[in-house]
């Protein structure tokens, strides 16, 4: 069966398609999430269902998640984000019992049981400490860009954690640690080391079990990577492509929703899905 | 735990003023460590809530106390305290309740993991009690957070029933105090009872009698000090009081805190005397530290008034339980009662004047030391995770306007929570107050 | 006096002015006194013939004016009830009633007066936060003092005869409620917790004789309906206040709010006041000791422990917490959400054991915190996972 996972995040939508037979990642896209979401889940499935050699009417299932999960009208069935990179974790990951996902607004923990399954999460969207938001705004701050940060801080190594609750007064230490002095690399080290433990903070109310690993955009950042490995006192694993973890689960899942439904079933789900064909400028 | 104590930060702590105030460091530091001794020596400890109505009971059945709020004002500004904040939110407690009881909590659970304290944590850790001892009076997390004790150790918990020996408003304090005092002897009996079944220590009406006159007699010798800080200059700022106070609010029952609070005295004496002034340029303005726990990750902010001047001649913190009235008590012939008369009248001193006047007794207090400190401004602190001490400052600046104006500012930093601590915004907002408390001075002064 | 009846009055009163009646009784003369929390002795209230009134909240009003007044690190229930009180929604009350039930209770009574005295009789009730013999003493002078001043208030003597009708008319209707709750223990319950919290609200609007004719209306009515949901995961919900949309909200993602340990629900009408002992020790034993609200300090009996030997802990949180898993079985719960609202210290602390309570006896839990108002898409994301958990 041929499946979709489209997965509208706050700053990155993301799309894969999906032969559940042969067990393949047919196509992925990775887009920026703009204010209009329906014109841009129809696109995103387009493009991948395109580069698949598809076209929108083969997929079979349809699963959407994400922050914006309930503006994709044609999906089949929407499910959270939470179940969803579960389920991509665990088929990158078999031997994953806990994941921690860095996302643009919000991060994520979620442990696994043996079969894979989501056994109890914790999610954070109160404020921006801890999320790719904060990275973002500390970039624009210093004026140095992101992967420059991430750069710098590889050079520092150790050092003492930036250790304010809230994002605001992180920023207010990073400022008043460079004002007194302290070499940017040391800050900017003490910034993803702070940034780490409010999450893994957040993580150990679920009591944190190997292996772990590290899903969502903002992980990509290796400095953010050591950090990890530094305050678990453990290696992490990562997937090739951070960003599609979400997409990937919920592709799977709609194989497993889809293949509750007879052929005829499936048949008259995919005629009465409507796609209204929308120029994106 | 090695790796925080890496500090790139700069300290955090208070430069104090007077000399005194540098031993009462050393002295707490020796009630604890008597403390520990009497935990190696196979005698009793108890963790004791302040204002408990058990700490001299403690005293009088020779059970060493250890004070777990004030470990935690201690862990706050020490590598580690972190640390325990972050252990007890790991097991769901959230942020925003108490950060003492956090604190404590996350000492417990550590101390479960690890089979014992460990050298490298704050003071050393808390030494293992043989019970605990909380109490209704005064808040929820006095009691609620030695019966989540119990979740990591098992040890005998007694929570002591005292929730009316502090009154709300409207209340007439007259109106309910022998039934009030009826209760609370029961209840300290009760305690006692308690006290000797799982500690084996006895307890002997004369000796409690002579604790209590003990207490009596440290509490004046600590007011004494308090009252002088009257003089123009002041002789003694906030943070070495905030030093100092601990020993007269839970020590007072030994004698070495009466004579901690003479030598006090004897110093602040001179310093009147030869109009020593306090802080780099001398005392231009005097603040009241109106209300608030203070931020013990940052009692610097102290300092920092002082660079502009502004001296913190007095703070209300904790006056509410520590003053006894000049009442004369000498009627009371049975200790317990004298004991549990005097803590009643003293927390409740101001409530039969405030209820006149139609506002809280914290009101009341900021109101009458703001006059008799002879204040130019008013310093309060709102700590996130204490309602008791923080509800009502808001309300408190429009009460005060009614009959003071000068000036009121409100700050919001924890005070066992460093990371609710926001260094930067206490500075400039301490400077713009300055300003404004110049301003205002000069105005009432005619320029 | 409304001509509709059972839940299409409950729905008239939500959706218009659930304090309709309640001003016209005062227009006519009658005393209408305001209280929160469920530890107000609503009994000494009736037997004077003055209408006990719930206070709630308005989870959609901005709370500009306590804004202006209070301090954000605090309950935001208690604050959104202040609030409204000075933006006038409870103007036609003569009294007001408030119980030391919190800490943010407390703290907001010690400025309430100061904002708004236009009520003759304010009155805090100084309810001991343990449920020992110490409290049980002090509770009676609280309710003492109470009978004191309602009886200056009022001119008249609260008597036994009257307060003992009181108490039989009160314990009928918490017999009534708890009959619409065992409703709920059907395989398809056929009434929602979403229309379970209108009907307490709306009984809680009302004297306690009206009350309880509408909830005999409403009884008869469900028992014979048609079932109002397809069914979905059965869930119990925990915490304070519950009159915030929360239930709504997960009955919107597709489950059955089914039971509750909440302020708003099964701690208003567990437990009846005892019939035919002095009514005062009753009274006592009712809000005091058989609350079960998190504020309320309790232990297992020890006087027969040895020295150095404490009760062991699984028996303490089983006095304290021990009945949330006892409905979570007889409602046969698949699963309970907390809703802690965020600065409560009595819940606060309460939650690493009624979450591990619920899980020991095979319940799974999500613990969620936030303010009275709601932020539903995170929220809503949150429960929908933990729905698709319990569906694995």
């Amino acid at each position: 069966m041929i499946t979709a996972g489209i997965d509208i995040g706050s700053t990155m939508t993301k799309a894969v398609i999906l032969d559940t037979d042969q067990n393949a990642v047919l196509a992925s896209s990775i887009v920026e999430t703009g204010a209009e979401h329906r014109t841009l889940a129809l696109f995103i499935l387009e493009d991948t269902a395109k580069k698949a050699g598809l076209s929108c009417g083969q997929v079979a299932f349809i699963v959407g998640t994400g922050y914006g999960r309930l503006n994709i009208p044609f999906a089949d069935k929407q499910i959270t984000e939470i179940t969803c990179h579960a389920k991509g974790v665990c088929h990158l990951f078999p031997q994953a019992r806990t994941i921690i996902e860095v996302g643009g607004q919000d991060s994520k923990a979620i442990k696994l049981t043996e079969e894979g399954t989501v056994g109890d999460f914790v999610m954070n969207n109160k404020c921006a400490a801890g999320t790719g938001r904060f990275l973002q705004c500390v970039s624009e701050t210093l004026e140095v860009s992101l992967s420059e940060m991430n750069e710098l801080a590889l050079r520092a190594g150790d050092a003492m954690p930036v250790s304010s609750l809230c994002a605001i007064f992180a920023q207010q230490e990073i400022i008043s640690a460079l004002s007194r002095g302290t070499p940017v690399e040391v800050v900017l080290a003490g910034m993803y080391g702070g940034f780490a433990r409010k999450i893994l903070t957040m993580a150990n109310s679920l009591r944190i079990e190997r292996e772990v690993v590290l899903t969502g955009g903002t992980c990509k950042h290796a400095a953010l990577q050591a950090a990890f490995r530094r305050e678990l006192g453990f290696d992490v694993l990562i997937p090739e492509e951070p960003l599609l973890t979400g997409a990937l689960g919920a592709a799977l899942l709609a194989g497993k929703y889809g293949g509750r439904l007879s052929r005829e079933e499936l048949e008259a789900l995919q005629l009465r899905r409507s796609f209204t064909s929308v120029e994106i400028s | 735990m090695a790796e925080e104590l890496k500090n790139t930060k700069p300290r955090t702590g208070a430069v104090k003023t007077t000399q005194t105030c540098h031993e009462a460091g050393q002295l707490i530091k020796k009630f604890n460590a008597d403390a520990v001794r009497a935990l190696q020596e196979g005698s009793p400890v108890a963790w004791v809530m302040v204002s408990s109505m058990m700490e001299e009971l403690c005293a009088a059945m020779d059970i060493s106390p250890v004070f777990t709020e004030n470990y935690a004002t201690a862990a706050a500004s020490r590598p580690g305290g972190v640390k325990m904040l972050e252990v007890a939110e790991g097991d769901g407690y959230p942020q925003g309740i108490c950060s003492y009881a956090r604190v404590g909590i996350g000492h417990a659970m550590l101390r479960q993991q690890c089979g014992c304290v460990q050298p490298d944590w704050p003071l050393g850790g808390m030494a293992d009690p043989t019970v605990i001892l909380g109490s209704t009076n005064v808040c929820e997390p006095r009691y609620k957070w030695y019966q989540q004790l119990r979740r990591y150790q098992n040890v005998p918990y007694f929570c002591g029933e005292y929730s009316m020996m502090r009154l709300q408003s409207g209340v007439d304090p007259a109106e309910v105090e022998s039934y009030v005092i009826a209760a609370a002897k029961k209840e300290f009996l009760r305690c006692k009872d308690f006290l000797v079944k799982h500690t084996g220590r006895k307890f002997d009406e004369s000796r409690f009698m002579e604790v209590v006159l003990q207490g009596e007699r440290t509490r004046d010798a600590w007011w004494k000090c308090e009252e002088i800080r009257r003089a123009v200059p002041g002789p003694m700022p906030f943070e070495d009081m905030i030093g100092c106070f601990p020993i007269g609010f839970m020590y007072s029952a030994y004698p070495e805190s009466e004579a901690f609070f003479n030598k006090l005295y004897a110093e602040l004496e001179e310093r009147v005397a030869q109009k020593k002034e306090v802080g780099p340029v001398g005392e231009k303005y005097r603040i009241l530290w109106g209300w608030g726990i203070p931020p013990y990750g940052y009692l610097k902010l102290f300092n920092i008034m002082e660079e502009y001047g502004a001296i913190p001649v007095f703070g209300t913190s904790n006056t509410c339980y520590g003053k006894y009235t000049h009442d004369d008590f000498g009627s009371f012939t049975d200790p317990v009662e004298r004991y549990l008369v005097g803590q009643f009248r003293s927390t409740n001193h101001g409530m039969a004047e405030a209820n006149a006047m139609h506002v809280t007794q914290d009101v009341y207090d900021v109101i009458r030391f703001a006059k008799e400190y002879k204040c130019d401004g008013i310093v309060m602190n709102g700590t996130p995770s204490c309602r008791f001490r923080t509800i009502g400052q808001m309300a408190a600046i429009e009460m005060l306007k009614e009959s003071t104006d000068i000036p009121i500012l409100i700050m919001e930093n924890d005070m066992a929570d460093p990371r609710a601590i926001n260094e930067a915004e206490i500075r400039s907002s301490l400077e713009s107050f300055v300003q404004v408390v110049d301003t205002a001075k000069r105005r009432r002064e005619g320029n | 006096m409304s001509e509709t009846k059972g839940l299409a009055r409950v729905n008239e009163m939500l959706s218009t002015d659930r304090f309709a009646r309640a001003k016209e009784l005062r227009a006519a003369g009658k005393h209408v006194f305001g209280y929160v929390c469920c530890f107000a002795p609503l009994e000494m209230l009736t037997a004077l013939d003055i209408v006990p009134v719930r206070l709630l909240g308005d989870p959609n009003e901005p709370q500009t004016e306590a804004d202006k007044h209070v301090e954000t690190i605090m309950c935001s229930f208690i604050r959104s009830v202040f609030d409204i009180d000075l933006k006038g929604c409870f103007s036609f009350l003569d009294g007001l009633v408030v119980p030391h039930s919190c800490d943010s209770v407390c703290m907001t009574w010690g400025i309430w007066p100061y904002y708004n005295d236009s009520r003759v009789f304010q009155y805090f009730l100084n309810v001991p936060h343990s449920a020992t013999e110490t409290g049980e003493e002090l509770m009676g002078h609280a309710l003492q003092d109470f009978k004191k001043k309602l009886e200056q208030f009022t001119g008249k003597a609260l008597t036994e005869e009257a307060l003992r009708s009181a108490i039989v008319r009160h314990n009928r209707q918490r017999a009534l409620l708890r009959e619409l709750y065992d409703l709920r223990k059907d395989p398809v319950p056929p009434i929602t917790g979403t229309e379970v919290k209108q009907v307490l609200i709306a009984v809680m609007s009302l004297p306690v004789d009206e009350g309880n004719a509408l909830l005999e209306e409403v009884l008869a009515e469900v028992r014979t309906r048609a079932s109002q949901k397809a069914g979905g995961p059965r869930i119990l919900v925990y915490g304070p206040a519950m009159d915030n949309g929360f239930i709504d909200l997960v009955e919107s993602c597709g489950a059955e709010v089914v039971i509750d340990d909440a302020c708003l629900g099964t701690r208003f009408f567990s437990a009846n006041v005892e019939e035919g002992i002095d009514p005062y020790l009753a009274l006592n034993h009712r809000y005091l000791r058989d609350t079960k609200c998190p504020r309320t300090y309790r232990r297992p009996p020890e006087e027969e422990l040895a020295p150095g030997q404490t009760y062991n802990y699984e028996e303490d949180v089983e006095l304290r917490l021990g009945h949330i898993a006892k409905y979570a079985k007889e409602w046969k719960a698949d699963g309970a959400i907390f809703y802690v609202i965020r600065f409560c210290d009595s819940h606060g602390f309460d939650i690493p054991d009624a979450r591990d309570s619920l899980k020991r006896h095979g319940v799974p839990v999500l613990v969620l915190e936030g303010d009275y108002t709601l932020t539903k898409e995170q929220l809503k994301t949150r429960i929908q996972a933990f729905l698709e958990m319990l569906d694995q």
